[in-house]
């Protein structure tokens, strides 16, 4: 038995990740919806589909001079991917680093200016 | 109120639904009358939505337990009016001198028959019932505060000399969920232990009143993180029901299929504890590490570690099954081969297996009486299994069947061996399900809320650690009450009757890892 | 597992960022991680317990999970803060000796997520305690968890040099 147990254990292979060290290699093989993330900005000024169907509120528009600012507080977001699903414009998409964490919580807030077309 | 058509919604498809309204005093002894009887079992019991026709200060409330029949296939909806207070009587006069005080500034609003007096399953639900609203069980057994363990702590029960108290938690060894447990030891034997939860209550189903039922998923999904298919599922189906929605038979296979890989992650993780509280370090290890492969697995076929998003309300889930299925029968049997192989050196190893024989009984009786379920129950051999019971039509099909343990001891390798046989179930359903998903085309159908009216739904699903139920009460779309039973709410008071079944402290762990019990649960 | 190169290039690359000598200053090469849930729903403990699977096997950075607070450099805090768990949450960061870091895990502990208008909810961690480092996520990946550690070493720098 005694056997069987070390003998079990050498020949399973090694799976330890290079997390730190690789980290670029590590992240680009995982895919995982973790956090949403800000394309760019958005050019319909009228549309709130977005901050509407957001259930922590992380997704606001903020008006400043005429400007609707898209404002994404990745601190507040549940990942449930209905901004990724529901934006007609394609704003929000899965982030491709998985490995955010923050000193600050304000730097977890990213903002766009709105409208392309103002 | 409205009644769905119970019979014609899928998941209860050939069910006969009753609602019944008696005088509280019928109510809770018909309740009573039918749980003795054996087939049937309580799926839910607690407070409806009031009517609004709050006159006065004090709320009108209203009952309602819901019983299911197995061999007659009825799901009967039981309500009852509780009687109006007695101004006269102060609140003390209800508590007999050996019970606690109700808190302070607690008002007696009205008084209801206690269940618990005759139906050991509802003790820890009626306290809960009592110190959320101040109506009072009269009759209860054992009624003391339980929601609030930062202002009421347990009290030993064993006295004299040699024994000794020991307080663990909530902040315990190794990473854990927080909760409190009292132990009453002479030596190294456990005499009582009393477990004290609710530090992480959330008050969610309060929380989720007036929102949307979509919004309410969310919440349902956090209910239990290792459990959130099965809550989902659960929630979706009580929902869809109240809201007059038909899913698919396509839709509900799809949440049978991430109900069995949510199966197949907990109980790895449930050996990989086990065998950590063993101190077979080797198996330890294998097991989270198939637990991670897993979790990456349902990470590549959904886009979550913990398969949440997976279950949609009134559609399919948006997942490209063609690579899912490629994917899950390359990288399935690879991981099955390496669980079972460690699976069987386990069972193999005297220093384990004799670990865990006599450890952490539960009585027959006891499961009986407090309507045990999950594994937990099917170790004892009572056939409790939602996927049986009450959604066979849908299993039919997959070849599932109860698994109850060979040698139904009750203990903890009772426990062991049913999860290790619905390992293998599990797996078989998984791998039977695909073709069945990757050949048809999915049929998305957008929900519309605008068909809701003033109705109830009960959902019910089989969890990792057994079955989970949701009853909601929607109004117009918007959610007017939501009950949830956690399969753990139902385990944990054996879980300290159990611990005290002649067992030592170091037993403990291991108890604790065999049950597998969910905190956030039972605690919402 | 993790025979060759496991610690040592690990530890490589941390002493090109710097952090094994920050790590070798403030906590003696070894970095003991309590853990206390305040309120979450057992996905996060989930993903914490994944952090000493073989696959991330995070004994090789040097950092260790450990069973009393006494013995712990990092409070690693998960879940809503729940009006039970909110003195017990004192107490645990009270009887930590200094230094320590508390790290907030998971949009629960950041915010609140989903239970942030519970009436049983009492605020984000952050309102309770001084906190190093965030991680957010529902519930944050190890490679999260990881990075948030990490961080929370490298802030307690800065707090230092500023």
């Amino acid at each position: 038995m005694r056997a069987e147990w070390l003998l079990s254990g050498l020949a399973s292979g090694r799976v330890t990740t290079t997390y730190p060290r690789q980290r670029e290699q590590e992240l680009s093989r995982r895919r995982w919806n973790s956090v949403p993330t800000l394309n760019g900005p958005c050019s319909d000024t009228a549309c709130r589909e977005c901050s509407e169907v957001c259930p922590t509120d992380a997704i606001t528009r903020v008006e400043t001079q005429g400007n609707a600012a898209l404002r994404l507080d990745v601190g507040a977001c549940i990942a449930c991917g209905r901004c990724v699903d529901r934006c007609p414009e394609g704003v929000f998409s899965w982030a491709e680093a998985i490995d955010r964490a923050e000193v600050r919580k304000e730097r977890f807030i990213s903002t766009v200016e709105g409208g392309a077309d103002q | 109120m409205m009644q769905p058509q119970l019979a014609e919604t899928l998941p209860w498809q050939g069910w006969r639904m009753h609602t019944r309204r008696d005088d509280v005093q019928d109510m809770i002894a018909l309740v009573a009358q039918t749980l003795a009887g054996g087939d049937t079992e309580l799926l839910y019991y607690g407070f409806a939505p009031g009517d609004g026709e709050d006159s006065g200060a004090e709320p009108a409330r209203e009952l309602v337990a819901v019983t299911m029949d197995r061999t007659q296939r009825e799901v009967v909806w039981r309500f009852g009016r509780c009687e109006a207070g007695h101004p006269e009587k102060s609140p003390q006069a209800y508590f007999s001198s050996r019970l606690l005080a109700p808190q302070s500034g607690m008002k007696v609003c009205s008084e209801f028959p206690s269940l618990a007096s005759q139906y050991l399953g509802a003790l820890w639900i009626e306290r809960e019932m009592w110190e959320k609203t101040g109506c009072i069980p009269v009759g209860h057994p054992d009624l003391r505060p339980i929601l609030h363990p930062e202002k009421v702590l347990p009290d030993p029960v064993a006295r004299g000399s040699g024994t000794f108290h020991l307080p663990l938690g909530p902040v315990r060894a190794d990473v854990t969920e927080s909760g409190f447990f009292l132990f009453d030891t002479i030596g190294e034997q456990i005499m009582h232990m009393q477990p004290q939860l609710f530090y992480k209550h959330r008050d969610m189903e309060k929380l989720a009143v007036g929102m949307t039922a979509e919004d309410a998923l969310l919440l349902a999904e956090r209910i239990s993180g290792t459990s959130t298919v099965a809550h989902a599922t659960a929630f979706c189906r009580a929902a869809e029901q109240a809201l007059g929605y038909r899913p698919s038979l396509q839709n509900e296979r799809e949440r049978m299929l991430f109900g069995e890989m949510e199966r197949l992650y907990n109980h790895v993780h449930d050996f990989s504890q086990l065998a950590s509280a063993t101190g077979m370090t080797v198996a330890q290890a294998q097991f989270a590490r198939a637990k991670e492969e897993l979790l990456r697995l349902n990470a590549e076929v959904v886009g979550s570690r913990y398969l949440r998003g997976a279950v949609r309300l009134g559609r399919s889930a948006s997942v490209d099954w063609e690579r899912g299925a490629a994917r899950l029968t390359a990288e399935l049997p690879a991981i099955d081969r390496r669980v079972r192989r460690f699976l069987r050196l386990l069972l193999h190893t005297p220093t384990f297996v004799d670990r865990l024989r006599p450890t952490g009984i539960v009585e027959l009786e006891w499961a009986r009486a407090y309507g045990v379920v999950g594994p937990v129950a099917r170790a004892c051999g009572l056939a409790v299994d939602a996927r049986t019971d009450c959604l066979r039509h849908l299993y039919e099909s997959t070849g599932h069947a109860c698994m109850t343990a060979e040698d139904a001891f009750g203990d903890a390798l009772s426990r062991f061996r049913v999860r290790v046989r619905e390992w293998d179930i599990s797996l078989h359903i998984v791998l039977e399900l695909l073709p069945s998903l990757g050949m048809s085309t999915l049929v998305k159908t957008e929900l519309s809320l605008a068909t809701g009216k003033g109705s109830m739904g009960i959902g019910v699903a089989e969890s990792p650690r057994g079955r989970v139920c949701h009853v909601l009460f929607c109004d117009n779309g918007k959610v007017v009450a939501w009950g949830i039973r956690a399969a753990s709410a139902w385990n944990w008071p054996v879980f300290g009757l159990a611990t005290a079944n002649g067992n030592i402290q170091t037993d403990f762990p291991i108890i604790d890892a065999s049950f597998g019990l969910s905190y956030a649960g039972l605690d919402r | 597992m993790t025979a060759d190169h496991g610690i040592h290039a690990d530890w490589d690359e941390l002493e090109e960022q710097g952090m094994s000598a920050r790590l070798a200053r403030y906590f003696g090469h070894s970095l003991h991680i309590r853990h206390i849930d305040v309120g979450s729903c057992n996905a996060c403990e989930s993903e914490v317990l994944a952090l000493s699977n073989p696959y991330y096997n995070f004994h090789r950075l040097g950092l260790f999970f450990t069973h009393s607070p006494r013995h712990a450099d990092v409070l690693l805090v998960t879940g809503a803060l729940t009006r039970a768990m909110a003195p017990v949450l004192r107490e645990t960061y009270d009887a930590m000796p200094r230094p320590r870091l508390v790290v907030a895990t998971g949009v629960c502990a950041l915010h609140g997520g989903v239970f942030a208008n519970s009436s049983r909810f009492v605020g984000p961690v952050d309102s309770v305690l001084p906190v190093d480092a965030y991680i957010p996520g529902c519930p944050p990946n190890p490679y999260a968890l990881l990075q948030g550690l990490l961080k929370a070493i490298q802030s307690r720098e800065e707090a230092k040099s500023s």
